[in-house]
């Protein structure tokens, strides 16, 4: 019998065991075993180890399992969960300190998290919200063209019709294009969009309407407006059957305002400020190659697939057009992944947002998470000490350790629960508002009906409680109950790892501290920064029709105050798309600055080779370019003045090179320019240069001038050092966002380091009264407490600084063109700032021992 | 009502555990009726029935001694009672009041 080989099989006999329940567990054993010992020498080793095995599964029967819920226990755990409930509340009311601490710090993680996944949310949950959604597509076509075979977001509006006829799984069909229009109010002309959609439009998408009804498109005559676009024409007056003339395909004509949309959900990829019928700007066109985006709606269950693959035949109709785009093949694209799939589908709707912001924002939120957790874990632990009585004797009368995990695991979710209201509360009260004003956006936080939030909301209150409580949760019911009472009980080894914990954090802040600075620095550098021409004084104007042009210019010529005038295809300083050119045989991309003769000269570019454009020279009218020290620099030209360019078929001499300029904001580094002369027939802006010091003064006497001539538009005027204020305004709202994350993390690892001083210094407060008694110094009682803290600073700051380099160079390195590498100055104003506030931290609990009365800290008992 | 009725199997162990009087429980139950219908009951279907039979009151159990090849285990002993024994005296009635009744010239078919 005790030959181990004669035996059942020991896994199942333990499996056995594991899974009975005590009650019955000796019998059903005891039979099972003798079962296999009578086979053991009926059938042999084999037969009888298979069947205990089998007799190991089939015992496995509900009245055999151990249960853990009897009816008794029930009643009895939820008489348990009160009583975690009262002491839970107890004891956080009690350790007030502590608490306040972790909940201040959790509800500003929070409150940033919120923000984080408010922001992400919107870029990743894209046009959701249409209830006919999941059977909407939009139709693409594919096509060798741009070099490659490419996929596209539009459709001829001929196909669209076949495809409208032909096939029964279609649903229904809504085309939407849009155009530039201009609208005229009055006395009043707006150039803007116009976007054009069939009848059905508001059918098949879910936008509400705050006025009108659905089938408001059916006549022609009737529009419907966004409210923006509403309270922008409109004002508070009530928008429904006003008269609005709007001018499109070289025609004008009247219409009337049928309907208002309400406000269209953020995340919306159609972004309609005016709803026109289809069937205005396809009347008397030629259909076949006139484009629109084409979604189609589907009959509900239709297999996408089959559906999109019977487009084959339409693709070959499409081939017999005689068109430069031959469609290749036509397919569908889900309406809520168009947005994501923008980078594949060219000139389709909705765009893709960059991925840098969203793991900015979502690492701010997270940094703010780990600190308040990290707080959470350290003083958790610390506290503890105070309790160690109570772990005791809860263990001594019985309670088990799943108890007291229990037990402090529902503090822990009571303290996470109160830190979620009163982060939810941050958001929407501060966070939100202030991050709208930057980014802007229209965020609120509505918790009524927002499915996601609360799920957003659930899993963060789950990890939350569980990272921040577990570890502490384990831990401190770990101890044993006649260590705690034999007074041995030590926490000297956690030590290290709340060291590890507070440096970490430290880390965190230097870092943060560091992108604070340098933000801020490379935002008053660009501010400050040279642009390379003479912004002074120049009036800048936006001619809204070149036939205005001569006459506007003559007139302004002759009015006092102004020195010269100069004529440009856009402006120095905004955005002009690249430009292909060839330079001996090979194709380059430059920036065109394109302008009149003495445009060059009025902005006071200066020269470093050759000349300026001269009036008596013919040939720089048309062939004669000057560019700048960059492209020279990257295409590695000896002799630029003997260089010749080839730009659209047309061979032109370089005169001149200038020397570097910022034509462009400071998110971009200078890029290689041409500069060339272009007839007065080009020109969309004008730039005046005045007396000095008279610009302002200047654009309003212009402005008159303006009225007599151009009476339909309005005035349109800046002055050019104006030109990079709305790029200076962005960066200066994204450098408030890192100072805000800087002193939010300083403040929390300041508030964790205030919470361990002191109770690291009450839990030794009977050393302290000793020592005074016996003559200690405050100076030496002082640096005890100093020295502790002064390796897991030094260590941090070391870490922080070197992190801080690498990940903050690389963040600028996104967000700037120009910046200043990260210098030992700033590093060492971090360590000072993030030291400073360590000291007052700690300082302000020294002092408080300091100055105690010994005697009162050893009477205590 | 609850008892009253019994199962072909719970007839069997009925009987079984009655036949076997004091030492009646779970694997001698179950080779007796090996031995005496050739039936391989599993062992879980025994304790199953036995525990079935003692909610309805026909048997009751006290735990027995042991064996070596038990590993020190205790038996649980099942005994009838006076519910039991009606029960099996019952059902007996009935069959036998039925088999009576059966014609006793008919011819029986050996298909389906």
């Amino acid at each position: 019998m005790s030959d181990p080989k004669l035996q059942p099989p020991k896994w199942a006999d333990r499996c056995l065991g594991w899974y009975c329940s005590p009650q019955v567990r000796e019998q059903v054993q005891g039979d099972a075993h003798e079962l296999y010992y009578w086979r053991l020498e009926d059938k042999g080793k084999r037969v009888a180890d298979r069947a205990f095995i089998w007799d190991v599964v089939r015992l496995f029967r509900w009245a055999n399992i151990k249960r853990t819920t009897g009816q008794n226990r029930k009643i009895n755990n939820i008489a348990m969960f009160k009583n975690y409930f009262k002491i839970g509340l107890r004891n956080l009311w009690k350790q007030k300190m502590s608490s306040t601490i972790n909940v201040i710090g959790l509800s500003m993680a929070i409150g940033c998290c919120l923000v984080a996944f408010k922001f992400i949310e919107m870029n990743l949950v894209r046009d959701d919200f249409h209830e006919n959604g999941d059977n909407i597509y939009l139709t693409t076509h594919t096509a060798f063209l741009d070099g490659g075979l490419n996929r596209y977001g539009f459709m001829s509006v001929g196909i669209s019709d076949l495809m409208e006829e032909d096939y029964p799984a279609i649903k229904n069909i809504v085309r939407y294009s849009r155009r530039s229009v201009s609208v005229e109010l009055g006395d009043r002309t707006f150039a803007t969009s116009a976007c054009f959609v069939d009848v059905n439009y508001l059918n098949t998408f879910s936008f509400a309407l705050k006025y009108g009804e659905k089938e408001l498109l059916k006549e022609p005559r009737n529009i419907a407006i966004s409210t923006p676009t509403a309270i922008r024409y409109f004002g508070d007056e009530y928008p429904i059957g006003k008269t609005i003339s709007m001018e499109f395909s070289g025609e004008k004509r009247d219409f009337i305002v049928a309907g208002v949309l309400e406000d269209i959900p953020g995340n919306s990829s159609m972004r309609p400020n005016i709803l026109v019928n289809f069937d205005l700007v396809r009347k008397g066109k030629e259909l076949e190659s006139m484009r629109a985006h084409v979604f189609v709606q589907t009959v509900e269950g239709t297999d996408i697939n089959a559906l999109s693959s019977s487009f084959a035949s339409l693709a070959e109709v499409q081939r017999g057009y005689l068109l430069d785009r031959k469609y290749d093949e036509i397919g569908l694209q889900p309406l809520e992944t168009m947005a994501k799939n923008a980078d594949v589908v060219i000139d389709g709707l909705g765009r893709q947002l960059s991925l840098a912001p969203m793991v900015v924002i979502a690492s701010i939120g997270l940094f703010m998470l780990i600190l308040s957790i990290f707080n959470y874990v350290n003083i958790a632990i610390l506290m503890a000490t105070k309790r160690m009585k109570e772990i005791g004797v809860r263990k001594v009368i019985g309670g088990r350790r799943g108890q007291l995990i229990v037990q402090f695991l529902t503090e822990n979710l009571i303290l996470c629960l109160i830190a979620m209201a009163i982060g939810c509360l941050l958001a929407s009260g501060f966070f939100l508002p202030e991050f709208n004003k930057l980014s802007g956006n229209d965020f609120t936080l509505n918790l009524l009906d927002h499915r996601n939030l609360w799920l957003f909301l659930g899993a963060m209150l789950f990890f939350i409680t569980v990272v921040s409580g577990a570890y502490p949760a384990f831990y401190i019911s770990s101890f044993k109950p006649a260590i705690i009472f034999r007074g041995n009980q030590k926490l000297g080894k956690k030590r290290r790892f709340t060291g590890v914990l507070l440096s970490f954090q430290f880390v965190l802040a230097i870092v943060t501290i560091v992108a604070g600075i340098m933000f801020v620095r490379t935002n008053k550098a660009n501010e400050s920064r040279a642009w390379g021409y003479d912004k002074h004084d120049k009036v800048v104007l936006n001619i809204p029709n070149k036939k205005y042009y001569p006459q506007l210019r003559n007139e302004l010529m002759q009015q006092s105050g102004i020195v010269e005038i100069a004529g440009s295809r856009g402006i120095v300083g905004e955005w002009r798309d690249p430009e292909k050119v060839i330079l001996n045989d090979e194709t380059i991309t430059v920036r065109m600055i394109e302008g009149a003769l003495n445009y060059v000269s009025l902005l006071d570019l200066k020269l470093s080779e050759g000349r300026y454009f001269q009036e008596d020279f013919k040939s720089d009218q048309t062939s004669a370019v000057i560019v700048n020290q960059t492209f020279i620099d990257r295409f590695g030209l000896e002799n630029p003045l003997e260089e010749t360019l080839t730009i659209k078929d047309k061979v032109v001499q370089v005169i001149g090179v200038l020397e570097d300029f910022h034509f462009h904001n400071f998110d971009e580094e200078i890029s290689p320019a041409v500069v060339r002369v272009i007839p007065d027939s080009l020109m969309t802006h004008m730039t005046i240069q005045v007396q000095a010091g008279t610009g302002l003064a200047m654009q309003g006497e212009i402005g008159k001038t303006w009225d007599a001539i151009i009476a339909d538009h309005e005035y349109e005027s800046m002055l050019q050092s104006e030109v990079f204020d709305f790029h200076f305004e962005d960066a200066r709202g994204i450098s408030n966002v890192m100072v805000f994350t800087a002193s939010l993390a300083v403040i929390l690892s300041a508030m964790g380091l205030f919470g361990l001083v002191s109770l690291s210094i009450s839990s030794h407060i009977k050393d302290f009264g000793i020592k005074k008694i016996l003559g200690a110094t405050g100076l030496q009682i002082g640096k005890e407490v100093y020295k502790k803290f002064a390796l897991i600073l030094a260590i941090a700051i070391v870490l922080g600084s070197a992190a801080a380099v690498v990940v903050i160079n690389q963040l600028l390195d996104t967000a700037y063109g120009y910046h200043e590498s990260i210098g030992i100055l700033t590093l060492m104003l971090a360590a000072a700032i993030l030291l400073g506030i360590a000291w007052l931290t700690i300082n302000s609990q020294v002092t408080k021992v300091q100055r105690m009365n010994p005697a009162e800290t050893l009477r205590v008992e | 009502m609850k008892g009253t009725y019994i199962g072909e199997l719970e007839e069997l162990v009925l009987l079984v555990v009655g036949l076997l009087y004091e030492g009646a429980y779970g694997v001698s139950v179950l080779k007796e009726i090996k031995e005496q219908t050739g039936r391989e009951v599993n062992i879980s279907a025994v304790h199953a029935v036995m525990n079935r039979l003692e909610d309805k009151g026909l048997l009751k159990s006290e735990m027995g001694g042991t064996s070596n090849t038990r590993g020190g285990r205790r038996k649980r002993i099942y005994y009838l009672t006076a519910a039991g024994k009606s029960t099996l005296d019952q059902v007996r009635e009935v069959r036998e009041k039925l088999y009576g009744q059966l014609p006793s010239g008919a011819s029986y078919s050996f298909s389906a």
